[in-house]
């Protein structure tokens, strides 16, 4: 029975809401790491433990299942694994993780997972939610239906983890698992088809091969040549696969109901459970709703009230690294690149942590709270009506932090055509990139004044800026749910979770991989952009850019202007000639029926890659030097004069133009990667670019024109 | 003629008896929405479109199409 391995594989796997994650944290606490599937995004968690008998265990958290009929994408993920022998996350063991309410639900997947023969440990968790109760299992019976041992452990209180750990080395041990005696009775049918799978497949494992005949479609080990042949032989069978499902399902529920029945021992009456009397008031037809948008507002004062002194920190941080820099290393262009490249732009992405931090930290804490699915189930309807899920309402919370996460949680959307809407228009949603942007155009449109005693006017300027993207974000859903066809059927099934106290290790260990994806993905892409934008805007066309320079000098001598204001005046007569400056040149034609000059056109093009930029190359195009300070940048741009009326550059129809247009525009290479990669095609991120760029573009164009 | 989950009064249990359609069919089987299993419906959702229901102590939300397909006894 002994098999010498260096190294074992181990698989989490269970329901959603069973507290896998939170055993997770616990049996690998901080050596964990995330990574993707094969293939595909969906995040791979995977922490390395050592056990007392010296084996090295690689635990692997897979995606929640009830089934290994799958309906979502990150649900397919577990199947595509299982039954694949071949696949390099395929384990040697597999813990079950069970929440010991209900135990049926679980019974049906683990007795699935136990015809794979694969080692599995049947772990109970939350057992003091269930003392509580006054629900009680006879672990022995349990056991003896499932053929493996039968374990009882508290995540929350960390009751039982060292029995488990001791329990998982006799499992890695354990070479093949043929002690499951409760297999499922197959069909004359299903045993025909098991077989062709296996000559033309090779797997000896019926019930694997049982699992590839119904998933040949989307299974991706499968060779294309395999695919056909299953598929025609399967349709000459006349096998329905939808029946045999439910047969099976139905066989198996048949056959362990009885067990946990005798198993189970009930010490008092069921009574309403404190969850219960909490969704009375939090799903509420009134009350609901009033919570709901109490808690979006309340996370949005806490990203402004709470970020606000550390992004001062990290600012001043950068700042202070860039001029250190400068200090220690020779002048040239390496120290230009390090400082007014990389620095500045890494600057420009760090200042966000703050923010992002305390959005993914609130919206995390919802979700393990529970609320999350209320949400989901409070605005199902509503979200229908616009083509969307109700599920969708997740991804739209969390795009105010950033797109990225938001469209990468739209996986567990089964129904296509809502999660491909909920992608496209997520990206609408303001997300903390264009706060800056917001910060300093703001103050040309709206005055700084009290009104009604309470009420800041930018405040609420800035306020309408949010539901005005929330307005189109719904109305682009709609009309992609007028344009888009879809026959695939539609539904919402989604557990609502017993509310629980979060708990703090998950919350923070979860932040902690969302912010450090999002500085990881997004860093590289601005990182890139700001090298080139450097490039672009320090360099010109041989010879054009001396003359700029020797012109510039001329005509500063003969203004007399200081030292200052003559390198301020060489510095934007040299963006002129710069590459960036011809390109901004190129634009103008196109931009200027929405009131923008070619320096605008510049920041355009600049903050095509992210939004966040603008500011920067503002401060750039103005002759601020390097300096990102906000007032100077208002201050600048306040004095710049249009040189056709004489009057100020920013007046309230080109800065609100302008305005419109960052509220609109997609301005996110990250965003548009992440498109790609989760619609697996390159045709969604270019609609995704050309609706969004439409109607910045003519939102813009309206404003201006009709406002000048 | 059958009565569904959908005309259940609020805070109504019943016992489930079969399913309308294959397909709705084996997506509630697996989350446990089982013939012979107690159903009870605990509320609509505040927009209408979805109803929460109660499973022996789980709750799952799903929406009117797929509770009109769930026939009880």
């Amino acid at each position: 029975m002994t098999n010498n391995k260096s190294s074992y594989k181990v698989a989490l796997i269970g329901n959603p809401n069973s507290g896998k994650s939170s055993l997770f944290n616990l049996l690998t606490g901080l050596n964990q790491k995330i990574s993707n599937y094969p293939g595909v995004t969906v995040d791979k968690k995977t922490g390395a433990i050592v056990l007392s008998s010296g084996d090295l265990v690689e635990i692997i958290d897979f995606p929640g299942i009830y089934s290994l009929y799958p309906n979502s994408s990150d649900e397919k993920i577990v199947v595509e694994t299982l039954t694949n022998p071949a696949d390099p996350n395929y384990p040697d063991a597999i813990i079950y993780v069970a929440a010991s309410r209900e135990l049926e639900k679980h019974f049906l997947l683990a007795s699935q997972i136990r015809e794979l023969k694969i080692p599995m440990l049947f772990c109970m968790t939350m057992s003091d939610l269930n003392e509580r109760e006054g629900i009680r299992y006879d672990l022995t019976k349990l056991s003896g239906y499932l053929s493996a041992p039968v374990i009882e452990v508290s995540s929350l209180k960390g009751i039982n983890i060292d029995g488990l750990k001791y329990k998982l080395i006799e499992l890695i041990r354990a070479d093949k698992d043929d002690l499951y005696k409760n297999d499922y009775p197959l069909t004359r049918l299903e045993k025909d088809i098991c077989e062709k799978v296996q000559q033309l497949h090779g797997g000896d494992n019926v019930y694997q091969n049982l699992l590839i005949a119904h998933h040949h479609s989307w299974l991706s080990h499968l060779t294309a040549a395999d695919r056909i042949q299953m598929s025609s032989y399967i349709d000459n069978l006349g096998f329905n696969s939808t029946r045999a499902q439910i047969h099976e399902t139905l066989g198996r529920y048949n056959s362990f109901t009885p067990v946990i029945e005798k198993a189970a021992i009930r010490s008092k009456k069921d009574r309403r459970s404190l969850t219960e009397k909490l969704d009375n008031i939090i799903t509420h037809r009134i009350f609901g709703p009033l919570i709901f948008f109490g808690i979006m507002f309340f996370i949005f004062q806490a990203i402004f009230a709470w970020a606000e002194a550390p992004m001062d920190w990290i600012e001043a941080g950068f700042a202070s690294l860039g001029s250190w820099v400068q200090n220690v290393l020779p002048g040239g262009w390496f120290t230009d690149l390090l400082t007014d490249g990389v620095l500045a732009g890494l600057g420009g992405i760090m200042v966000f942590i703050p923010q992002i931090t305390i959005l993914f930290l609130l919206i995390t804490a919802l979700e393990e709270v529970g609320y999350m699915s209320r949400a989901v189930f409070m605005f199902d309807s509503v979200m229908q009506r616009f083509g969307l899920n109700g599920r969708s309402i997740v991804a739209l919370i969390s795009s105010g932090a950033c797109a990225i996460p938001a469209i990468m949680s739209t996986r567990t959307i089964a129904n296509w055509k809502e999660r491909l809407i909920t992608i496209l228009v997520t990206p609408l949603i303001s997300c903390s990139a264009r706060i800056p942007v917001y910060t300093v155009l703001i103050g040309f449109v709206v005055p700084n004044q009290i009104v009604g005693k309470f009420f800041n006017l930018q405040g609420l300027a800035f306020m309408g800026l949010y539901i005005l993207s929330i307005v189109a974000a719904l109305f682009s859903a709609w009309v992609f749910k007028k344009i888009l066809r879809s026959d695939e059927r539609s539904f919402l099934m989604i557990e609502l979770p017993q509310y629980k106290q979060p708990l703090l290790k998950n919350v923070i260990f979860t932040v902690k991989e969302k912010v450090q994806t999002f500085i990881v993905e997004a860093g590289k892409v601005i990182l890139l952009i700001s090298i080139i934008l450097w490039f672009l805007a320090s360099y010109g066309p041989p010879g054009a850019m001396g003359e700029a320079v020797s012109a510039a000098q001329e005509s500063a001598t003969i203004q007399e202007l200081d030292e200052p204001k003559t390198e301020d005046f060489i510095a934007s007569a040299k963006l002129e000639a710069s590459y960036a400056g011809i390109l901004g040149k190129l634009i103008e034609p196109a931009i200027k029926p929405l009131g923008f000059d070619w320096k605008i056109g510049i920041a355009l093009i600049t903050s095509f890659a992210a939004r966040e930029v603008f500011v920067g190359t503002m401060a750039t195009i103005y002759s601020v030097g390097s300096s990102d300070d906000e007032m100077t940048v208002r201050e600048r741009m306040a004095q710049e004069r249009n040189p056709f009326t004489g009057g100020p550059r920013y007046d309230v129809p080109t800065a609100l133009s302008l305005l419109l247009f960052y509220v609109f525009a997609m301005q996110c290479m990250s965003t548009l990667a992440i498109t790609k990669r989760e619609t697996k095609s390159w045709k969604w991120p270019i609609v995704q670019l050309s609706f969004m760029s439409v109607l910045a573009y003519v939102s813009s164009l309206i404003a201006y024109q009709w406002l000048s | 003629m059958n009565r569904t989950v959908l005309d259940l009064a609020i805070g109504e249990e019943a016992i489930v008896k079969d399913f309308k359609e294959a397909s709705v069919a084996c997506k509630l089987l697996t989350i446990g929405i089982v013939p012979q299993t107690r159903i009870s419906l605990i509320r609509k959702a505040p927009f209408g479109g979805a109803v929460c229901l109660k499973l022996g102590r789980t709750f799952v939300a799903v929406r009117n199409a797929e509770a009109k397909a769930i026939i009880l006894e």
